[in-house]
């Protein structure tokens, strides 16, 4: 069924709507520190989205920071890795890869970098410390190049890859903590108005409706 | 999903990290010891979930001057006998010797030499397990848990007494008479690398057996000339860098204070939601 505002009430309606827009809230706050997170936009939510659609997601690029690890790679740019999914090449922007048991890079879900090019020797990533990916995506183990990594490149600005660094969450913690507690006193307001609202109904009910 | 149970998931996950900052800073000074890392990704249900992560990237080596300490320089693990008779994984070259002689762990596994191919036996591997077969006499034949009459004779590091241990970069041990200063070859210290070592199963103490994450173990080359090294006298140091380890320390501090004020504000709106409830009915 397909409920509008005017079904719900103003009120329970205006709540139902602060409450989708808190959890979105929560939601990028909770995630703030998860690479490659975008943030929900909490001021996009429509009404109908109060009742399942997708959440709009700010995809800014976030900062890209140093880890140090050899295998954590941030794009910086509009690009994303490609890896394999269950059905094929599937597209994806999480940042750290190790080794797997068969010597292949692979993202935290499991799922195997696509690598091209990949060079003739055998060379193994496992057995050497000295592994240099340069802001194409090419990967050299000493002064071998290994392969170039695959990347699906969607608009064009200029892409490079950071090796040792993952991107950040675009979550502002400040900015989130603000909208928190705004939401939370504009949601007080809404359902102390309903409580009015409630014993309003209550008092008519009581003067009025005994006599009927 | 409702707002409590995320908000409730996210912080525990956060507090999980933390546990794992204050393992690595505690074993800082462990020898060989490398740190836990943990990260977060989104589930597609829009949950948190944390991936824990240990990192194998080359500590520092500090000089003992100790014969028998050994550290890997680049990729590899001493392999050695658990007690069980399986096979176990570790960096932690810390070695010294039994009553016979023979290279031993702290803990006192056997420390097990690579095979090398002899002229007069043929060699026989079975998953990596040391055997040297040769023709004895029929009296001494016994019948193997293979079934076959043979011989069995393992390959031991064995350093004799008044000998002094010589161990190259390769890992080959030459022991060196005392007295005399005549050398003569033990045998080669086993080095062996995983493809994914974080799927090392760990034991403890340094310790790991492999599983079917990490892959098998596999040969690598050892030497001066090589990307792995064998240095003698040295030992390897946690890669455990606290300044970094402090930074993290500050940043899921702040996460965490960030969680448990959504908790509250959570917990507010449902204490207004049901005293409304209660006063209008």
């Amino acid at each position: 069924m397909n409920y509008t505002q005017k079904d719900l009430g103003p009120t329970i309606g205006g709540m139902l709507y602060k409450l989708k827009m808190i959890e979105a809230i929560t939601n990028n706050i909770a995630n703030s520190g998860t690479s490659g997170y975008k943030r929900v936009i909490p001021e996009a939510i429509s009404f109908k989205s109060v009742l399942g659609e997708a959440a709009i997601h700010d995809y800014t690029q976030g900062p890209v920071s140093k880890t140090g690890n050899k295998f954590d790679l941030a794009i910086e740019g509009n690009a994303h890795f490609l890896v394999e999914g269950k059905n094929g090449p599937e597209a994806s922007r999480l940042s750290n890869f190790q080794l797997n048991s068969k010597g292949n890079l692979s993202n935290v879900l499991g799922q195997e970098l696509v690598v091209i090019d990949k060079t003739e020797k055998d060379i193994s990533l496992a057995k050497s410390d000295d592994i240099t990916i340069n802001a194409n995506g090419e990967i050299f183990v000493g002064t071998e190049k290994y392969g170039r990594i695959a990347l699906q490149i969607l608009d064009n600005k200029p892409v490079r890859i950071h090796q040792g660094s993952v991107e950040s969450s675009n979550v502002d913690m400040m900015g989130e903590m603000a909208s928190l507690s705004l939401m939370l006193r504009s949601f007080e307001a809404s359902e102390k108005a309903l409580g009015m609202e409630a014993s309003i109904d209550k008092e008519l009910i009581e003067k009025y409706g005994r006599n009927v | 999903m409702s707002l409590s149970h995320q908000a409730l998931g996210a912080a525990n996950n956060q507090m999980n990290a933390l546990g794992k900052l204050v393992e690595n800073i505690s074993n800082a000074n462990s020898i060989a010891y490398k740190k836990e890392e943990v990260s977060f990704v989104e589930t597609l249900n829009g949950q948190v979930a944390s991936v824990e992560n240990k990192d194998f990237s080359q500590g520092a080596l500090k000089r003992t001057d100790d014969l028998l300490d050994l550290a890997i320089d680049g990729q590899g693990f001493f392999e050695v006998e658990l007690p069980s008779g399986q096979r176990g994984y570790t960096r932690v070259g810390r070695f010294k010797q039994n009553s016979d002689g023979e290279l031993i762990t702290q803990e006192g596994y056997r420390v097990i030499p690579q095979i090398e191919q002899t002229q007069n036996a043929t060699r026989s591997v079975i998953e990596r397990k040391p055997l040297i077969i040769s023709s004895g006499d029929a009296a001494n034949l016994s019948v193997n848990e293979l079934g076959l009459n043979l011989k069995v004779v393992e390959p031991k590091l064995t350093i004799p007494a008044n000998f002094n241990p010589d161990i190259k970069e390769d890992g080959s041990i030459i022991g060196v008479d005392s007295s005399t200063g005549d050398k003569s070859t033990i045998g080669k210290i086993s080095v062996v690398v995983f493809n994914n070592p974080n799927g090392l199963e760990s034991l403890g103490k340094g310790y790991f057996i492999p599983s079917k994450d990490s892959g098998a173990p596999q040969d690598t080359e050892v030497g001066s000339n090589s990307m792995t090294k064998v240095k003698q006298g040295y030992l390897e140091l946690s890669n455990v860098n606290m300044a970094t380890q402090f930074m993290e320390l500050t940043k899921m501090r702040d996460l965490i204070t960030a969680q448990f004020k959504v908790l509250k504000a959570i917990d507010k709106i449902y204490e207004n939601v049901n005293y409304t409830i209660a006063r209008s009915a």
